[in-house]
């Protein structure tokens, strides 16, 4: 099997001139199957920059990255697009879903833009809302479920059929702490059992259910330079996490 | 997945298959979804598509039911049960399918049935028998006779076509619907709802008087509806009176008639075997499914006119330009609300195509909604006036092909509507919009400066073709101008925007926005630019129309409300009929002055015993005296009698009567008596005489010129329609002689189109009868009627519907412009309050007064009216006087009309803005 992701020498630099901005600046990091890495570090230091980069929303000015094997940093958007479809999943801090689509609707969305037969990605949609725990919500819409439902609901889009990576931009950023809590156990839950999941988040005590933790700022992972993967990660973070 | 060709990530056909419907079924269902969500929107398009859908559903089923003979007239034709109607011609023809709907033929000898100059006949009996052979064996021929007759109850009478037919036959009487009353049976009659409102009813007795001068009675059975060409027949029993004739002859209209029951459809081939034995044939078989139509030589193709249908495609492209702008920005607000789906989309990796998809599909959808709608309400709208005016539609026929045509153009409309917001949404950076930051909008400088250029030489290509009477010109340069501005409007907007820092907060905050949005601002911008204009060009054009039509002298043929009873063309009366006419018009006309004859001066003819005699006539012309000059040529008009009228000026009456002014009676009955023409001064020398053509009108020439002597009257240069009035003492000098021209009576008021209509009646009935060959004419002097005369476009668009129209068409032209522009603005203006909702949150936030949020919309509908009025108000004053020159009118602009709209629309757009909105600034969630 291919490593879900894995980021060489990533830089990325918005604007020109007078207004270029270093998102990122030389990253190294991988993401295997069944772990769940958390990113922290203060605002602007280039988090959500990571992630897009990582999920081929947005291209890396230079470096690598690989999802399930292919390097997306030089594919064009349509290339990165059929990847989004089968190999990533984004969850974001709110309004995940198409509000015009219902739960189950939302959760086969990738599928069926891939050109699943309906019934078939029906029925994998249905089992990814049965691991979330909330098949019995699947025909209500987006505004008639509560924030950590919609979550979960996105969750489980993230992770439908083949998909195996979730990027997860402070997915409880929008939640109060219990249900926030709720959703962080879930992520985990769903690396266990085999994907992957790269983890935005502000608070240490969700990042403490990570195997790992990669400090940002200024777009360089902290305690790392360019070229050091894995620099300043928190091994502790499996053994802080396990029944908190 | 198995679906990708090995050892390459491409797709196979059947993915890719899969993926585009995949797409489409998601586009569909998300577009569904959000036209139930946001249903005011959905309905605010589908009604901007359905309105011009409907217009020209309603335009195309009208024509459509108006064409004549079209096979859904197969009913009023045969009724249902009748398998053809056969009408003997007396000699071979040869039918044929015009294409158009109807069934015309080939006569055997001439080219018409109505040539009568020579005519083929053949007995009855024969034509009857080799008719009856050439039927389909199950088929039987109810024979049917028609004829004149002239019916009388004592009180009045009137001709009538009779037809004459066994009604025991129940597909017959089928075909004659009765609105009271029963079918005829022996010794009965039907009559017309005419007859019923000449006084007619049922139970009353009648005397039927035939051709041949045989009477008869009968008593009135039942009452028949009025038919489309108003000559329905009155119905008689089997039984007679009428009787068939010996001969069929080629002339004349009275065709003897057959009809055919029975089950067998009369095919084609039937009919051509029938032409041949000498019958025209109506087959139901046929009508229904017609052989390949025929060019019959005068198809319209020959008279289009370039020029008109030039102007008419430029106008319905502006037109469907003007839905685009109009519908367009609903799609942009739509686009935008849902960026944040289509973001999501894109997450999850659907590609442009998709989002394209989704953002069309919603045109699509309304579109097609709307479309629908909009046929429906164009064929409602020809049902309720099919309503009102049966004579015209007779029957509500469906173009089926033209209203596919004009559904798919809304639906069209709507899709291109959608293109644009759906090309950026589908473009937009995913990154950006979830991160809820707003897309920066580059501003190419290219389309302003194109734009800016197109303009301008559009509106000069307009006047200069204009100017040259160049049609296509002009049309060109109208669109080119049009489509040139409104690229133009997204840089003045811009421009607008970028000036904005010196104004106070309120206008620059309406500038920026205006500028920000372009996508929004600039087709309601073009939508207030392109009604103004075309209201603008309208007024311009019709305003210059006006002065023309108005400058023409109005030259009564009479004094107004007289009504001239008189032979056709040509003709004078053989003898004295004062008695006769008296009567029928002390009916018609209670009020009425005394019949007054109406002497001409004709030249005497040698031998002429046709019972209306037309002599030579005779012409004379007066020349003025300045050839030069700009006075015309006096001379009779012929239209109105044959000759110049005769007179020694004792009859004060009857030169009233021809429309003499009173003040110029005495002048006029004193030069008559002393033996000398009454004419204006430009017409008479300084010795008091005038040089008059004298010619004989039907004979080539010789022509002389010859001075009389002549006598001032009335104003110089003022025409008085029946000069030259020729005094009796003339007549030996021309060697002319009096002769009766007709008869003149004054009625102190225009009769109504009843009275003289009833007297038209009775004239027929009681001075023409039966003969064939005389015809009496029954005229009003009606005086200027307004709108009337000229061949003004607008006097032929309102002639149809009412002479008073005129003005009415100027106001509407207004007003469709005062409610385009509205609609424009406060449709770019809602849609820009639900973006601003946010922004204004933060303003109120800060501590703006509670006014802030109308302030701002009042200052966005005045920034998008002025600069669309404006705009409009220049092109359209340009198209306008090209249009003007093209008709050779003098340039006249209506400016006080033209600025009092320029000034109308911004206020009111402004003003309403200002009063429909809230001060309350509501809360919104600012990413949503
Ligand atoms: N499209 C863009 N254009 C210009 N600058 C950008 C863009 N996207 C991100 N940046 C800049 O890049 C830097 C990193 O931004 P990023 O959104 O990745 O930070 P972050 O760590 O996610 O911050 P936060 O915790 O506030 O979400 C910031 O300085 C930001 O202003
Ligand atoms: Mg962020």
């Amino acid at each position: 099997m291919n490593v879900p992701l894995e980021m060489k020498g990533v830089t990325q630099v918005h604007g020109r001139g007078a207004n270029e901005v270093h998102a990122l600046r030389g990253i190294d990091l991988t993401v295997r199957e069944g772990e769940l890495v958390a990113v922290m570090g203060p605002s602007g230091s280039g988090k959500s920059s990571l992630l897009n980069v990582a999920g081929g929303l947005d291209t890396p000015t230079s470096g690598s990255v690989h999802v399930a094997g292919t390097d997306i940093a030089r594919r064009g958007a349509r290339e990165r697009a059929a990847v989004r479809r089968r190999d990533v999943g984004f969850v974001f801090q709110d309004l995940n879903l198409v509000p015009a689509l219902t739960a189950l609707e939302n959760v086969a969305l990738p599928l069926e833009l891939d050109g699943m037969r309906p019934g078939a990605a029906r029925g994998d949609a249905e089992a990814a809302l049965a691991e979330v725990g909330l098949l019995e919500a699947a025909d209500r819409f987006p505004e008639d479920l509560s924030g950590g439902q919609q979550q979960r609901v996105a969750i489980a889009r993230a992770l439908v059929g083949p998909r195996r990576l979730v990027l997860a931009d402070e997915p409880t950023g929008a939640l109060d702490s219990v249900t926030g809590d709720a959703v962080i156990r879930l992520l985990r839950a769903r690396v266990d059992a085999g994907a992957a999941g790269l983890l935005v988040t502000h608070d240490a005590r969700y990042a403490a259910w990570a195997d790992r933790t990669v400090h940002l700022r200024d777009g360089l992972v902290e305690g790392g330079g360019p070229g050091s993967d894995g620099a300043g990660l928190d091994e502790s973070g499996e053994l802080q996490g396990a029944d908190a | 997945m198995n679906a990708r060709i090995p050892g390459t990530d491409r797709p196979t056909a059947g993915l890719r298959y899969r993926q585009v419907v995949g797409r489409w079924r998601l586009a569909l269902r998300l577009a569904r979804r959000d036209l139930r969500r946001h249903a005011g929107r959905a309905v605010l398009i589908a009604v901007m598509v359905a309105l011009p859908v409907a217009a020209g559903s309603f335009v195309m089923t009208t024509l459509e039911s108006n064409e004549p003979y079209a096979p859904a007239d197969t009913e009023a034709e045969l009724g249902p049960g009748l398998q053809a109607k056969i009408e003997g011609i007396g000699g071979p023809i040869e039918q044929f399918w015009q294409g158009n709907g109807s069934l015309w033929f080939w006569d055997a000898v001439g080219w018409t049935k109505y040539d009568s100059v020579t005519a083929v006949s053949m007995p009855y009996q024969e034509l009857e028998q080799s008719i009856e052979r050439q039927l389909p064996d199950d088929d039987q021929l109810v024979r049917a006779l028609k004829g004149t007759v002239r019916l009388d109850d004592g009180e009045g009478a009137a001709m009538s076509v009779a037809v004459q037919t066994d009604f025991a036959e129940p597909d017959v009487a089928a075909r004659f619907p009765v609105l009271q009353g029963h079918l005829p049976g022996d010794g009965e009659i039907a009559v017309t709802q005419r007859h019923r409102d000449l006084g007619l009813d049922l139970g009353d007795t009648v005397e039927v008087e035939l051709a041949d001068g045989t009477t008869t009675t009968a008593t009135v059975s039942g009452i028949v509806p009025r038919t489309i060409d108003m000559i329905s027949p009155v119905l008689l029993p089997e039984s007679g009176p009428l009787t068939p004739p010996q001969e069929v002859v080629s002339r004349g209209f009275d065709y003897p008639l057959w009809y055919v029951v029975g089950d067998a459809p009369v095919t084609w081939s039937d009919v051509q075997d029938i032409n041949a034995a000498g019958a025209f044939v109506t087959s139901r078989d046929v009508l229904l499914d017609p052989p390949a139509p025929v060019n019959a030589g005068s198809t319209w193709s020959g008279y289009v006119d370039w020029a008109s249908l030039s102007v008419i495609a430029a106008l319905v492209l502006v037109g469907l330009l003007e839905a685009v702008w109009l519908i367009g920005p609903a799609f942009a607000v739509g686009a935008r609300r849902e960026t944040r789906s289509l973001a999501l989309l894109a997450v999850n990796g659907a590609p442009a195509p998709t989002l394209r998809a989704v953002m069309l599909a919603r045109g699509l959808l309304t579109g097609a909604a709307g479309s629908l709608a909009g046929v429906g309400l164009g064929i409602a709208a020809t049902a309720v006036l099919a309503q009102m005016i049966p004579d015209r539609l007779p029957a509500l026929r469906l173009p089926v092909g033209p209203l596919t045509a004009i559904l798919l153009v809304g639906v069209l409309l709507a899709v291109v509507s959608a293109w644009p917001p759906a090309r950026r949404a589908a473009r937009a950076d995913v990154v950006t919009v979830l991160a809820g930051r707003r897309p920066e909008v580059s501003t190419p400088r290219w389309p302003t400066i194109i734009g800016a250029s197109a303009a301008v030489g559009g509106v000069v290509l307009a006047v200069v073709a204009g100017a040259q009477h160049w049609a296509v010109g002009l049309s060109a340069g109208i669109v080119v101008a049009d489509l040139g501005l409104i690229l133009a409007c997204g840089g003045i907007v811009a421009l607008l925007g970028r000036v904005a820092h010196r104004l106070p907060w309120t206008w620059r905050f309406a500038l920026r926005d205006a500028a920000r949005y372009r996508a929004r601002t600039v087709p309601a911008v073009a939508a207030v630019l392109v009604a103004m204009a075309g209201a603008t060009a309208g007024l311009t054009y019709f305003d210059a129309e006006k002065v023309v039509v108005e400058g023409t002298p109005y030259w009564p043929w009479a004094s107004t409300g007289t009504v001239a009873v008189t032979q056709g063309y040509g003709h004078v009366f053989a003898e004295d009929e004062s008695e006769r006419l008296q009567a029928l018009v002390d009916e018609a006309l209670p009020d009425a002055g005394p019949l007054l004859p109406l002497p001409v001066a004709v030249i005497p003819a040698s031998a002429d015993n046709s019972p209306a005699p037309r002599r030579e006539l005779l012409d004379l012309t007066v020349l003025p005296v300045d050839p030069a000059g700009p006075d015309v040529n006096l001379s009779p008009d012929f239209n109105r009698w044959p000759g110049p009228v005769v007179t020694d000026g004792s009859d004060r009456q009857l030169l009233h009567a021809l429309g003499i002014p009173e003040e110029h009676l005495d002048d006029v009955a004193a030069a008559l008596a002393d033996g000398r023409l009454p004419l204006p001064s430009s017409h008479v020398d300084a010795d008091g005489n005038a040089t008059v053509t004298v010619r004989a009108y039907f004979d080539d020439p010789p022509v002389e010129d010859r001075v009389l002597p002549a006598a001032v009257v009335g104003v110089p240069g003022e025409r008085i329609r029946n000069l030259p009035i020729l005094p009796e003492a003339l007549l030996d000098e021309l060697g002319a002689e009096p002769a009766l021209g007709g008869y003149l009576v004054e009625n102190p008021t225009v009769p109504t189109s009843e009275q003289k209509s009833l007297l038209q009646t009775r004239v027929n009935a009681e001075l023409v009868g039966f003969a064939s060959d005389r015809a009496l004419d029954v005229r009003v002097e009606t005086g200027r009627q307004p709108g009337q005369g000229s061949d003004s476009l607008l006097g032929s668009l309102s002639t149809p519907w009412t002479n008073d129209a005129r003005p009415i068409i100027g106001l509407a032209i207004a007003l469709a412009a005062v409610f385009l522009a509205l609609a424009g603005t406060w449709s770019a203006v809602a849609l820009s309050a639900v973006d601003a909702r946010p922004d204004l949150a933060t303003l109120a936030a800060v501590g703006a007064a509670p006014s802030a949020r109308r302030r701002v919309v009042a200052a966005q509908a005045a920034t998008i009216s002025v600069i669309g009025s404006a705009l409009g108000l220049v092109a359209g004053i340009a198209i306008g006087i090209g249009w003007t020159l093209l008709s050779r009118y003098p340039v006249e602009v209506p400016w006080l009309q033209v600025t009092a709209l320029a000034v109308a629309v911004p206020v009111l757009a402004t003003v309403a803005a200002w009063t429909v909105t809230r001060s309350r600034v509501t809360l919104t969630r600012r990413r949503s």
